[in-house]
């Protein structure tokens, strides 16, 4: 139900309820008017005839002053039998009995009379005089005055008043109560969605609002997902088309980079290998040195040519060319190019494959590249030597295969953690921050994950995590 | 080593230290700085092999290759390039290259490679020879390039 419906429903409500309240009240009061004029109206002919009688009745009697006793309460003030000269002949109030009434005044019947302070009335009550000329055939006998009070019809009318007034303001309380709850109700959700507003456009786009009713603020938290989801959608969009972008940039860098140094490397090396020839023909007494000499300068050959490798890998989209190899064979293959170097640094590389390790079905050339890197930055992480523990074993997590590489190097500190698989992130001296931002998109092309653990001074250890599955031919 | 290179580089140190190194083995040698200039050649005289850099100023390896396996299905043409990738080494061999080596090369790996070559060129020309029934007297062919096609 929307918010107008409930609105105009509240009013016609209220409208309701103060017309049915002030009805009934009305229809109370009235029928309590009705009965108080009709008790007041027997009350005066009563007294009437009463007076009459006495009037008319030679016999003193003492009727009129019982009457009067309960009457009284009805609202009747005061009775007084004046004769037709005017001279009140009998009264409830003894004290008037022989005084002059002025007749013209009596002719005009009812009135308001004159407030007075005695005969026991109250300053606030109102009497009126009702005035009923006694006539018995030709013979004007005299006046009836009966002196009344209205206080009861006005008591009735001042409380009808009152309770009017209470339950109209209790309507009223009633409907405020009712709107403000109404408004908190919708205000309350819509504070919450100026706060989402707020999170998104400061560039949060994980806000989700729970839609939690089907009125228009439910429509305008549906309308927000759903633009949220459209936000996310594009900034995905945006972050691979950078991505793609980016790759592209370093592809055509990459390229340009591949001829610019792998040419010279190229001259390099086949030029130190026909040196190293000639002398080995020429003076096989140096033969030794030479060779030697050779050796660390085509090593460093491919060391150049290598990070020419991971930066041509990390800016081409990768092709997966999948074949059946183990994991120890892997090793061997990766390693046997490695050793030389991890030797001259004092790193010896310790293997524990498990036996239960599968036949892995990934692309050898792309994983040698990945465990190249692995090696080559745990070597890197112990300048003085130690031991790189490669290990290999089904994960925890079944259908999962896990690769280890231990380190006893100087640890990665806790915020540059995240940061080692971002392209250009280095913590070394030497190298472009590369080497794990490949591996990380080649390990990712396998349908795995990379996870780090390390603690400063005591080494780090990177888990390759692959799914069998993926594995298995 | 005997056997007649054509090296095909746009560079001509490139050319130069293969040059050295191919005639320091036995190989006759001949350089070519482009793909014309290399068809120029081949117009002039055989070779036996070409050692042909896959990207050059100008037409590339691959456009050479492709015209010369349309003259010559048979002969033997090893690519190499700076910018490997295992689509351009397959491209190269689909097209009809014996071989693909990656820069930077190694001597050994370079000869071994070359020596692979001139054995399959050999055994080329010999089935060639029997089938269309040229036999040599001695039976093997010290000059490949005096051997018809």
């Amino acid at each position: 139900m929307n918010l107008n419906t409930r609105l105009v429903l509240i009013m016609i409500s209220l409208l309701v309820l103060a017309v049915m309240t002030l009805f009934s009240l009305n229809q109370f009061s009235q029928n309590t008017l009705v009965r108080e004029i009709q008790d007041s109206s027997q009350e005066i002919s009563k007294a009437v005839q009463l007076s009459i009688a006495d009037l008319t009745s030679e016999a003193e009697t003492s009727r009129l002053t019982e009457y009067f006793e309960g009457a009284r309460q009805k609202g009747i003030n005061e009775i007084n039998i004046i004769n037709s000269e005017g001279e009140i002949i009998d009264s409830t109030n003894p004290e008037k009995i022989g005084k002059i009434k002025d007749l013209k005044k009596l002719e005009k019947g009812v009135r308001s009379a004159p407030r007075k302070s005695e005969g026991g009335t109250i300053l606030s009550q109102k009497p009126y005089d009702v005035v009923v000329p006694v006539i018995v055939g030709d013979e004007h006998l005299g006046y009836v005055q009966v002196n009344m009070l209205l206080d009861n019809i006005q008591n009735i009318q001042h409380s009808n008043f009152i309770k009017r007034l209470a339950a109209t303001a209790m309507v009223f309380t009633v409907g405020i109560a009712f709107s403000i709850y109404l408004s908190r109700r919708y205000t309350d959700p819509i504070h919450r969605l100026v706060q989402d507003f707020k999170k998104v456009s400061s560039g949060d786009l994980s806000v989700t609002i729970p839609v939690e009713s089907t009125d228009e603020v439910g429509e305008l938290a549906k309308g927000f997902n759903e633009m949220v989801e459209k936000l996310r959608e594009r900034e995905t969009l945006e972050k691979r088309l950078y991505e793609a972008e980016h790759l592209s940039r370093v592809g055509q860098l990459a390229s340009g980079i591949a001829h610019e140094i792998r040419n010279p490397l190229n001259y390099i090396s086949l030029a130190i290998d026909h040196l190293r020839s000639e002398v080995v023909e020429q003076c096989p007494e140096r033969a030794g040195e030479v060779t030697a000499l050779a050796d660390k300068i085509r090593e460093e050959v491919r060391r150049a040519n290598y990070m020419v490798i991971n930066f041509m890998n990390y800016g081409r989209p990768l092709k997966l060319r999948k074949s059946e190899i183990t994991y120890s064979e892997l090793l061997e293959r990766t390693l046997s190019v490695l050793y030389e170097r991890l030797a001259a640094q004092q790193v010896t590389i310790e293997q524990r494959i498990s036996p239960d390790l599968p036949v892995l079905l990934l692309d050898p050339e792309l994983m040698r590249n990945c465990i190249t890197n692995f090696i080559t930055n745990a070597a890197q992480a112990m300048p003085n030597g130690g031991t790189i523990v490669l290990e290999g074993e089904l994960d925890d997590e079944p259908g999962w295969v896990r690769l280890g590489f231990k380190d006893q190097g100087c640890g990665i500190a806790v915020e540059d953690q995240e940061k080692v698989f971002q392209p250009y992130f280095t913590t070394k001296d030497v190298g472009i921050g590369l080497g794990l931002a490949i591996t990380e998109r080649i390990v990712k092309a396998h349908g795995g994950e990379i996870l780090v653990a390390s603690s400063p001074g005591e080494g780090t250890t990177f888990s390759v995590r692959l799914p069998m599955e993926e594995l298995k031919g | 080593m005997s056997g007649s290179i054509l090296i095909v580089d746009d560079e001509k140190s490139q050319r130069e230290i293969l040059t050295m190194i191919l005639q320091g083995v036995g190989y006759d040698t001949a350089e070519a700085s482009g793909v014309q200039e290399a068809l120029a050649m081949l117009g002039k005289r055989e070779f036996d092999l070409i050692l042909t850099d896959l990207k050059m100023q100008g037409q590339s390896g691959l456009d050479l290759l492709e015209q010369v396996m349309a003259d010559d299905p048979q002969q033997c043409v090893i690519m190499m390039t700076a910018h490997g990738t295992v689509d351009t080494a397959v491209g190269a061999m689909k097209r009809g290259a014996f071989d693909y080596l990656e820069k930077p090369l190694e001597r050994e790996n370079l000869l071994l490679t070359l020596k692979r070559a001139f054995e399959r060129i050999t055994l080329v020309r010999r089935t060639g020879c029997c089938k269309n029934g040229w036999l040599r007297s001695n039976g093997s062919p010290q000059s490949l390039e005096n051997i018809p096609k």
